[in-house]
């Protein structure tokens, strides 16, 4: 822990440095940049401090002069260039000779609403930290707080992290995230209850942020999923928006639901919309497996190899493409994220049949993440040159734009590291799933479904309730339409799916008994 | 469970035609009524909440009315219409209009140039009550990718017509020579006759709530030469049949 003198000897400590800036020269630098801020000439004042932070009169010119430029580039709208400064400050802990700790934290968390300053950043300023809350500013807590809790979740310290997640204020734009992140916690030491109120109340928290919302609704689907509870995880799936990048995997995920109901049609019409063309990159080799063994379920064995040579001749290219990208890019993984990229606006032309992957690499955070990273830095160093004069003399510019380009590079060695794992963890993935598809083969060729559905566990009484395509269950009076799918996808009809197809286990044995 | 009807895949390939008019005037873009039932021989349906139901709402609709068929004036009927639906395709409506005629330059032209006194039947209102039937409910992709909802109905009903006479085609003393004697026209005057009418018309549905509405309608009634004649004792009392073609177009708001 670093020592922390009392906020009132730093006051004094800044009393007496007013004191001595009066009698001497020793601020010069810093009482021109002070100057120029008063007569809000921010571009002037940021050369200034930055002339009197490389060659200070003293050291506490430096410390002022630093906290100055912060604040200048931070008034000018470099949030990044600032946030260089600001950490530094951050970084030297509430020490006696750091009186602007507490504020740098403050407009830190400010600048990371404004422009994500990414995970990699930010861990750097709360890594190893075990500072007194007192010593946290509160309008800072939130963001201090948060950020410490989701550095232990990472680590899996979750008793420690959970801490840090209730400490932040409920004022904060941090407290849904936080809320959320217990929820995770709460739902992995098994209490599941506790784990839907944080991720209701998390829902509550996130005002417009429609990422957690969202990500709030599909946890406590999966919650009630979990907990056998299909129908009502439903409830919750069918909450994520069409236009949402997460409404796909909502639907496959709803489609594991519906078979653990045994509503096979609804299951099958989910994958269609999986398996349309407007999704032909979007990664779900497991729902030719879901689709397989429905058709299983249904004893249509003829469907159940189709579906297996389906997943076979889709993910065969697959697979083969994103093992050669792991192979060409384990030496060199930080260059992952621009291949990513590539791909994201269009430019890729090579590993054509890994789009599927890429594509969902591109959708992840640890992407998203750098990218912004990417272009906000690129954003600022355009505007940095436009800036002439004391910027260019001062070397003031060189001095950020390297910090931006430095940033640059973290973030896309980072989100290069992680795309690679992930991408890894894909092709593990479907190893995996290539080992199922036997499994599914022997029950087919043994004609027989019991063996799956006692490993599922699928739900032997069927739910009365009757779905309707976008996981509603039919309302009575409710007016309906139909339209028969006749080879065409109509982008409208993604989603509301329904199949139309007989359970023919019973045909042996006497009348069907309908469609389920 | 409300009314199905399918659409046919044949309106995708119909989209160089203008959506408006797609159901009535495309090759092949009606798309076939179906009921539930006939989607049991389709192995993957859509089935989903109806876009726009109408079952139990009440539809407000204005709209301006064109009598097409009239050679010499324009006659410009402003119509307010409620539509009451007890279903997806039957609904009871009630109808009224009414407006004013523009002659036209021809009518002009003949009367100054030729002397031709042309006889008119304005229509000056009509108050109308029905049955319309909504057999087709269809949707359809423009080529912007966007998607709109519309429907076909049919429509029937009666009601009374109001013609206005202005009897201008009759010969005042002034065109005539003095020895030649003339009675003054009558004072101008609107009869009402029994109509009958049919009607085809299409809603495009723009939310829950507005539709944009066009209907085409044949009002035909039989009237009494003598209430157009010049000079009532020697009027030709007969009867005689007319047929006014409108075109209407406006919106409808469903309560």
């Amino acid at each position: 822990m670093r020592g922390l003198t009392s906020s009132r000897s730093a006051w004094i400590l800044a009393a007496g440095i007013s004191i001595s800036m009066l009698s001497t020269n020793s601020f010069a630098g810093y009482e021109a940049g002070q100057k120029l801020t008063a007569g809000r000439d921010f571009a002037g004042a940021a050369a200034e401090y930055f002339q009197s932070y490389s060659s200070p009169r003293s050291a506490q010119e430096k410390v002022f002069s630093e906290w100055g430029l912060a604040k200048s580039l931070q008034s000018l709208g470099f949030y990044y260039s600032s946030s260089k400064y600001f950490s530094q400050i951050v970084r030297r802990g509430p020490t006696a000779v750091n009186p602007y700790f507490r504020r740098s934290l403050e407009e830190l968390g400010q600048i990371n609403n404004t422009v994500a300053l990414g995970k990699s950043h930010i861990s750097q300023l709360v890594k190893g930290e075990n500072l007194a809350p007192e010593s946290i500013p509160a309008a800072a807590r939130g963001f201090y707080f948060y950020y410490l809790g989701e550095e232990n979740f990472i680590k899996e310290k979750y008793e420690k992290s959970s801490d840090m997640f209730k400490r932040v204020p409920a004022a904060s734009s941090y407290y849904s995230k936080a809320q959320f992140h217990l929820g995770v916690i709460a739902n992995r030491a098994g209490a599941h209850s506790r784990a839907i109120s944080y991720f209701e109340s998390t829902r509550e928290a996130a005002g417009a942020d429609a990422w957690v919302r969202e990500q709030s609704a599909l946890n406590i689907a999966r919650v009630h999923y979990e907990t056998k509870n299909f129908a009502e995880s439903l409830k919750y799936y069918a909450q994520i928006p069409r236009e949402s990048d997460n409404w796909l995997e909502a639907i496959f995920e709803s489609a594991w639901a519906f078979f653990m109901m045994a509503k096979h049609n609804n299951v099958l019409g989910n994958i269609h919309t999986l398996h349309s063309p407007f999704f032909e990159n979007r990664f779900f080799p497991e729902s030719y497996l879901l689709e397989a063994i429905t058709y299983l379920r249904l004893c249509r064995f003829d469907k159940v190899q189709s579906s297996l040579e389906s997943f076979r001749d889709k993910n065969k290219p697959v697979f083969k493409d994103i093992s050669a990208v792991l192979t060409e890019y384990k030496s060199k993984k930080s260059e992952l994220f621009k291949l990513v990229y590539d791909y994201r606006n269009g430019s890729l032309s090579s590993y054509r049949s890994a789009w599927a992957i890429l594509d969902s690499l591109s959708r992840s955070d640890a992407y998203k993440e750098a990218y912004r990273a990417v272009r906000y830095s690129d954003a600022e160093i355009a505007r940095l040159s436009g800036m002439g004069g004391k910027w260019v003399s001062t070397g003031l510019i060189d001095d950020l734009k390297g910090f931006l380009a430095k940033k640059k590079a973290v973030a896309k060695v980072d989100s290069g590291v992680q795309l690679f794992e992930q991408a890894a963890s894909s092709v593990a993935y479907m190893r995996d799933l290539v080992q199922q598809t036997k499994g599914i083969q022997a029950e087919r060729f043994e004609g027989q479904v019991d063996t799956i559905r006692r490993s599922l566990n699928v739900t032997q009484a069927n739910d009365r309730k009757v779905f309707i395509g976008g996981l509603q269950p039919l309302k009575v009076d409710q007016q309906i339409e139909y339209w028969p799918f006749q080879g065409e996808y109509w982008e409208d009809e993604l989603g509301y799916y329904v199949y139309n197809l007989d359970d023919r286990c019973n045909a042996s044995a006497g009348p069907s008994n309908g469609k389920k | 469970m409300g009314l199905v009807t399918g659409k046919n895949s044949i309106w995708r390939r119909s989209q160089a035609c203008l959506a408006i008019f797609a159901v009535i005037f495309c090759s092949g873009a009606f798309p076939t009524m179906v009921s539930a039932e006939q989607f049991s021989s389709s192995e993957v349906r859509v089935i989903r909440p109806r876009f726009f139901s109408k079952s139990g709402r009440l539809e407000t609709s204005a709209q301006m009315s064109v009598v097409m068929n009239q050679s010499f004036i324009y006659t410009y009927l402003a119509t307010g219409i409620l539509d009451f639906h007890f279903s997806e395709s039957i609904a009871i409506e009630g109808a009224g209009a009414f407006g004013l005629t523009i002659d036209k330059d021809d009518k002009k032209n003949l009367d100054s140039n030729f002397k031709i006194k042309t006889e008119i039947l304005r229509t000056k209102y009509f108050a109308e009550g029905g049955l319309l039937y909504t057999p087709i409910y269809g949707k359809y992709q423009l080529s912007s990718g966007a998607l709109i909802y519309l429907d076909l109905f049919v429509a029937a009903g009666g009601g009374m017509t109001g013609v206005e006479y202005l009897y201008d085609h009759c010969p005042k003393p002034s065109d005539v020579p003095s020895d030649v004697t003339v009675t003054a026209p009558p004072a101008a005057k609107t009869a009402s006759y029994p109509t009958g009418f049919l009607g085809l018309g299409q809603r495009v549905f723009l939310d829950k709530n507005v539709s944009l509405r066009w209907d085409i309608r044949s009002h035909f009634f039989s009237y009494n030469k003598g209430d157009g004649a010049c000079d009532p004792l020697t009027a030709d009392t007969s009867s005689g049949t007319q047929t006014n073609i409108t075109m209407q177009l406006g919106a409808g708001y469903f309560l």
